[in-house]
């Protein structure tokens, strides 16, 4: 099923070596939403997504935590756009990654 | 038959999976935006409605301003279709309509969160998105008009700059409009109450219909007359030098040849591309001084170093360093070697990407008094980044190389640009801080050129020592 | 029918075709000959796309080609085999069927004739961007034959072709002749053009159009070759 989807996202640029990265790339996106689902039981009510250097406009935690994993995607949906699979972009996702569970336990 | 021209035309790929992904990442922005518009500014709901129409009329242009003209008249896949018994107007309306149906979806994601906060105004969101969406087509049908006034009335060695010069002036213009109107909004809210007072939907809505049925009218005229000579024109730009003597070079290295025959084929596109950054830069410059206050970035030479280290990321040689090689397809079974390749086209990029900096640099010292070793330290800090920012480039088109639709060169390489852009932003803003805090105790711009050092040596090393990165 | 008249073509300053003119009638193939980078492609792209040319029409059964409806009264296969790769074979002959509203009954039992007869009725539904050359050279053909128009035009048509195709597309483009149509192709082998077609369309070294018919001889037709064009 996987591959179907990715046969009707990729078209003829469908490779084996692509999709192999596009499964990577979903993969740590996917893990992004889960682990953003069980950050949620941890997290304070209220997360600070957003600053202007000066003041930080904090927001619910349970609508905060879906900002890091949906720019994943749309990041990815650019790449996937525009033909570009490569270990480089699944290198950027895996520092997403990184750098959203150092948010959490900053705000923790 | 639509569907299969979609496809032909747009590359469009049509995967529910995706546009379901764009409708919650769509969803969950326009919830976000009511939200904190609701929670930190203290108007009612229908000022910052105004906004709201202001944020997606703004994006929904720079977003046209972008695809139709790229996708109208620079598109190599409509000659594809050329001689097949399709008109003129099915092929343009095919494209503005794909464009339209993806800004309704912007309208609608940002206009529809509204029923949530404030239900009993939903009608007037209902005429605001719909007014919205009418302007933001009438600006579409604007922008397709001028587009093919160009293709066909501009001489064809021109239409290529002529293209550029469209998109990029008018982008620009978009920003910088955008950025004197907002920063005055969110610091003062009752310029909202009093926009809010002239801006009424109903108002203006027949208005608004007629200048959408006549700009119609034009384009349908430009279309039947004009479009295809004029994309045609478009398509034989790369041609306009057949049958022009070309001196014999004098450069004896292969791999240096084949760059700078690669870059020079076009000399416009290295003059016209350094002054699209030179542009870029001031624009960013305003951007990030006007907001220097609230990132608290201040000290000595941080106005200086910003833009400088801007200018050296908007490399265009860099960023198009592979998918603008046609040649690169043949690498593969020519001795040649990956690594040297690469080294060429960073040096390329460095040596053309230097030539802003040193305009920058003599700007900075005409103008602003910085003692001599100071001066030094500034040029050597810019020379080495915009080494570090081509090699960079040069490295995200080699692992991840666009395949483009377009045939205008100028228009591959803004997404390494601004991944580039941000990198390299980011460095300097975390060597501002150290010094700032104190965390390292030298002062700001020798602590910044030992780091582009760093980043030089780490890059060279890479290039050297890093057997898996190239395939030689 | 195609009537070329006083055409004329430029690419900046240099003038590939001044006022050339000639008429190519029905029942009738024609082949185009000429030396390497003389306008073989430029002529034939100015027939079918009209907008190309600077000055001169060009009338396809008796319509300009600058109207619309001219575009219903021929096919042409261009030399490029870059065309429509992200589409699969049978999206891209569906979309040629209806664009020259052809019955889709009809033309499902066509294509799998033609699809049998060029050995690509297991490929259909592949993307045409993982054929082999021939093989997109081959979709290309089939959509010809399946557009029904009464002028075929193609560039180069057999040259990535192996001989079983080679065969195969004579033979239907003879049979094609027969029905009444006109078949205009370009090619530099004369030993075939020498056994096969009926006419010849030179580009001369003025870039002048002078048309013969076949001798049929191959040494004779060779001679006239090097006399007008080199």
């Amino acid at each position: 099923m996987v591959r179907k989807i990715l046969k009707s996202m990729l078209g003829d640029n469908l490779t084996e070596n692509n999709e192999k990265l596009a499964m990577v790339n979903f993969g740590i996106i996917l893990i992004m939403f889960v682990v953003s689902a069980v950050m949620l039981f941890f997290l304070p009510e209220q997360i600070p997504i957003l600053h202007n250097g000066a003041t930080n406009y904090p927001v619910p935690s349970v609508l905060g935590v879906w900002l890091f994993p949906l720019i994943a995607l749309i990041i990815n949906m650019t790449f996937i756009k525009q033909g570009r699979l490569s270990k480089m972009n699944s290198a950027i996702f895996g520092i997403l990654l990184i750098v959203m569970l150092m948010f959490y336990f900053s705000v923790m | 038959m639509n569907r299969t021209l979609y496809k032909i035309l747009l590359r469009s790929k049509n995967s529910t999976i995706v546009w379901i992904s764009y409708v919650i990442v769509g969803g969950y922005m326009g919830y976000l935006l009511w939200y904190l518009w609701s929670r930190y500014i203290s108007e009612p709901v229908s000022s910052y409605r105004m906004l709201v129409s202001f944020l997606v009329i703004w994006l929904c242009t720079i977003a046209a301003i972008y695809q139709i003209p790229d996708q109208l008249c620079t598109n190599r896949y409509i000659k594809n279709v050329l001689c097949y018994p399709i008109s003129h107007k099915i092929i343009v309306s095919a494209i503005l309509v794909r464009i339209a149906v993806i800004q309704f979806g912007i309208c609608f994601m940002a206009f529809g969160s509204q029923f949530l906060f404030s239900p009993q105004q939903g009608k007037d969101a209902l005429l605001a998105g719909i007014t919205c969406w009418l302007l933001v087509c009438i600006g579409d049908m604007a922008i397709a008009l001028i587009s093919i006034i160009i293709s066909r009335f501009s001489p064809v060695s021109f239409e290529g700059y002529g293209f550029i010069s469209f998109q990029y002036g008018s982008f620009l213009a978009v920003v910088i409009l955008a950025v004197r109107a907002i920063v005055p909004i969110l610091s003062q809210t009752d310029i909202l109450l009093q926009m809010r007072e002239i801006w009424r939907p109903e108002k203006y809505l027949f208005s608004i219909l007629l200048s959408f049925f006549m700009l119609m009218i034009c384009l349908g005229i430009a279309i039947k007359y004009w479009y295809i000579r004029g994309y045609l024109n478009v398509q034989n730009f790369q041609y306009g030098s057949v049958g022009k003597e070309i001196k014999p070079t004098r450069i004896k290295n292969p791999y240096w040849l084949i760059e700078w025959k690669r870059v020079t084929r076009n000399k416009e596109l290295v003059f016209f591309s350094n002054i699209k950054n030179l542009l870029t830069i001031v624009v960013l410059s305003i951007l990030l001084f006007q907001n220097f206050g609230q990132f608290r970035l201040e000290g000595v030479y941080v106005m200086e170093m910003l833009p400088l280290v801007s200018c050296c990321a908007v490399n265009t040689i860099s960023s198009t360093a592979y998918s603008g090689d046609m040649n690169r397809f043949y690498y593969a079974f020519l001795p040649i070697s990956e690594r040297k390749i690469f080294l060429w086209k960073t040096v390329q990029g460095f040596f053309f990407g230097e030539s802003t900096v040193l305009l920058f640099w003599i700007g900075i010292i005409l103008f602003r008094s910085i003692p001599v070793v100071d001066a030094c330290l500034l040029l050597a800090y810019g020379s080495l980044m915009n080494y570090a920012c081509s090699w960079m480039g040069g490295f995200l088109d080699y692992k991840a190389p666009r395949m483009a639709n377009s045939t205008n060169e100028l228009l591959h390489g803004n997404t390494g640009k601004i991944i580039v852009l941000l990198v390299s932003i980011a460095l300097t803003v975390m060597e501002i801080y150290l010094t700032d805090k104190q965390i390292i105790s030298v002062s700001l711009l020798p602590f910044a050129v030992i780091t582009s050092i760093c980043v030089v040596m780490i890059e060279v090393s890479c290039c050297m020592f890093g057997k898996e990165v190239f395939h030689d | 029918m195609i009537k070329i008249n006083e055409l004329t073509k430029k690419y900046g300053d240099k003038i590939i075709f001044e006022k050339v003119s000639g008429l190519l009638e029905n029942r009738n193939i024609y082949a185009l000959v000429g030396t390497n980078g003389i306008g073989k492609t430029t002529m034939l792209n100015a027939i079918t796309q009209p907008a190309s040319m600077d000055e001169g029409t060009v009338e396809i059964d008796g319509i300009d080609s600058r109207l619309f409806q001219a575009k219903q009264n021929f096919f042409y296969v261009s030399d490029s085999k870059e065309m429509f790769l992200n589409l699969t074979g049978y999206e891209y002959l569906r979309f040629v069927t209806r664009l020259y509203h052809r019955r889709i009954e009809e033309m499902e039992e066509k294509l799998k004739e033609l699809s049998i007869t060029f050995k690509l009725d297991h490929s259909l539904n592949e993307c045409i961007g993982n054929y082999s050359l021939g093989m997109k050279q081959k979709v290309y053909l089939i959509a010809a034959f399946l557009s029904g128009t009464r002028n075929l035009i193609l560039d180069e048509p057999f040259n990535v072709l192996d001989p079983e195709s080679i065969v195969v597309l004579k033979k239907l483009l003879i049979e094609y002749k027969d029905k009444g149509k006109l078949i205009l192709f370009s090619s530099h082998n004369l030993d075939l053009i020498a056994n096969f077609c009926d006419s010849i369309v030179f580009i001369d070294k003025e870039r002048k159009i002078y048309l013969c018919k076949n001798p049929q001889d191959y040494t004779q037709l060779e001679n006239i070759f090097f006399q007008k064009c080199v």
